[in-house]
């Protein structure tokens, strides 16, 4: 169900850096407090009320009421301020523990032997079989099968409640429900062509758009980028402790090389921004997590490379004061920050993408831009939008701090050493975004001119929202909506 | 454990009163790549309070974290 908000809430407007703004570096913030400082309810673009509560000196932060579901709007049309919820504080009283177990003792039965083929029903070798006996509990059992396609498993129960198959590569996953399980189990995969209409090529038409003609550069912080015949990187660095600097490459994988085509893939398939300058920063050691401080050196360095865009598919559930720093910094020099919005099952917006210099995307996905039985059918959830065959994605998360929303269910991509691969998430919405903030930005008037400082952030932001369309989702799950080019958008909407 | 230290002035940094407080508090610079901004930090868990103290104000410690690429891809 949406969650539809009619009441009015409290959130604190703050200068992007310090407490008061600058008058020098950004007049148009300074202006638009002193407005709020004088006016005590206001009435601004595209109706959206404010009533301002309290303030603390004219160039400072203001306690406004607004009706949480404007918040996009208030943020594009009204950039270059931090947005902060209005906090109340309990005294620090110590909880209760909670107790949580899980049962553990299964009753192996005889296992069961799963082969995996492709449609000429030769095995494939590296596939991943997840079987839920007990989906809630998390029973059940997994592995990967051998170079006969074969993978053993020993469960509980002779019936599945669900049952995941995942490839790396080349192949579209598998999804079924309510599956009996007999010793011998056989399954059958889709190739991935790169002609199929994906969600991505449903709503963007890729593939006949011209290359950009002006340079827009775009640094991706991941697992790197590459080596693929469809990206061309311009450059980058390694920031993990220990690893080589100048191996930007893909740790191996995938993540970093799947965004990076989407974005500026230019070959046997094309991403949204085909033609972009694309730096990759890798952050992520192979199998493992990325530290914030490498994170934080891969934004100081895309400042330093002068990125216009950042990509961050990336999050964890808590604030983080030093890569706060960081994107702050990036947003001062004229640089946006694109974050995934994260993959808990419509849980709260993970951060960096909740900060609200952060550009936050949700994921959205279409029935029918997926092969039937594709773990992608698993993915569809209400709401649906305008057009009943968009939904935004059961694991997508959600809440006001999103921005936009993207496609991100069933993307084809690339993986490293020229395979395409297909995959879901909040990581894949985000770089559609960020791409077509790219294509977007590549055509603004005075773009290229501009210095850059907190007004080029202001600017570019209040330009990409000339060119977002509602997909009838509500603010909770989309934001203000998604990008859209030369008024193409392919959904009936 | 590791930290983040984080300066907060407007000024440059007085890099050798940083130095002599570090090295009471036997902290240990693991990567200085972002100096004079920021720096990757290893010290006791327990030295950090004090550690915040003696800089007095003008830096600002925050613990590393880790981050992950969002997956979803069940698994058991």
């Amino acid at each position: 169900m949406k969650r539809q908000i009619e009441t009015s809430e409290n959130f604190i407007l703050l200068p992007v850096s310090k407490t008061r703004i600058n008058e020098e570096d950004s007049p148009k913030v300074a202006d638009f407090l002193t407005k709020l400082q004088k006016a005590k309810e206001l009435k601004l673009k595209q109706d959206l009320e404010v009533k301002v509560l309290d303030s603390i000196d004219t160039d400072g932060a203001k306690l406004i009421q607004i009706n949480p579901v404007k918040l996009p709007d208030f943020k594009f049309n009204y950039p270059g301020l931090r947005i902060i919820p209005e906090k109340f504080y309990r005294p620090a009283v110590c909880q209760r523990k909670r107790i949580s177990a899980k049962v553990k003792n299964i009753q192996a039965a005889s296992p069961i032997m799963i082969t995996i083929n492709d449609l000429e029903q030769k095995p494939i070798e590296g596939i991943t079989v997840v079987v839920f006996t007990d989906f809630a509990l998390s029973r059940g059992a997994s592995g990967i099968t051998d170079k006969n396609g074969l993978v053993k498993l020993k469960l509980d129960k002779d019936n599945a409640e669900r049952i995941y198959i995942y490839a790396d590569h080349s192949y579209w996953g598998y999804f079924q429900e309510n599956v009996r399980l007999t010793s011998n189990l056989k399954f059958t995969l889709q190739p991935v062509k790169t002609d199929y209409t994906d969600s991505l090529r449903y709503f963007y038409d890729t593939a006949n758009w011209p290359e950009l003609n002006r340079k827009i550069r775009v640094g991706i912080i991941d697992t790197g980028v590459g080596p693929h015949k469809d990206l061309a990187v311009l450059g980058g660095k390694n920031l993990v402790k220990g690893e080589d600097e100048d191996n930007y490459k893909d740790n191996g994988e995938g993540h970093g090389t799947h965004v990076a085509g989407i974005i500026g893939a230019s070959g046997g398939i094309k991403g949204v921004a085909a033609g972009v300058e694309i730096m990759s920063y890798r952050v992520f050691p192979k199998g493992e997590g990325a530290s914030n401080f490498d994170i934080m050196k891969a934004i100081a360095q895309a400042i330093s490379d002068k990125c216009d865009l950042i990509n961050m598919s990336l999050g964890e559930a808590e604030d983080d004061e030093g890569l706060t720093s960081y994107i702050k910094d990036a947003y001062n020099q004229g640089i946006l920050c694109f974050a995934a919005n994260g993959n808990d099952s419509r849980s709260a917006v993970s951060f960096p993408a909740a900060y609200s210099l952060s550009v936050a995307i949700s994921a959205l996905g279409t029935i029918g831009t997926f092969p039937e039985g594709a773990v992608e059918g698993s993915a569809v959830q209400e709401p649906f939008g305008t057009d009943k065959n968009n939904f935004i994605a059961d694991f997508s998360n959600i809440g006001l701090e999103t921005d936009l929303t993207a496609p991100g269910v069933g993307i084809i991509s690339t993986y490293p050493n020229d395979y395409y691969a297909i995959m879901d998430g909040t990581s894949m919405a985000c770089p559609a975004a960020t791409g077509m903030a790219a294509r977007l930005l590549s055509n603004m008037p005075g773009f290229y001119e501009m210095k850059r400082n907190q007004d080029r952030s202001v600017e570019m932001l209040k330009f990409l929202a000339l060119h977002i369309k509602p997909m009838g989702f509500g603010a909770n799950f989309e934001g203000k909506g998604m990008l859209y080019y030369n008024n193409e958008l392919h959904s009936k909407i | 454990m590791n930290f983040i230290l984080k300066y907060k002035g407007d000024q440059q940094p007085d890099m050798e009163k940083l130095t002599e407080v570090l090295t009471v508090h036997h902290a240990r610079i693991m990567d200085d790549s972002l100096l004079p901004h920021s720096a990757l930090l290893h010290v006791k868990e327990s030295f950090v309070k004090k550690l915040q103290l003696d800089l007095e104000g003008d830096w600002e410690i925050y613990p590393e974290k880790i981050y992950k690429i969002p997956t979803t891809k069940k698994s058991i």
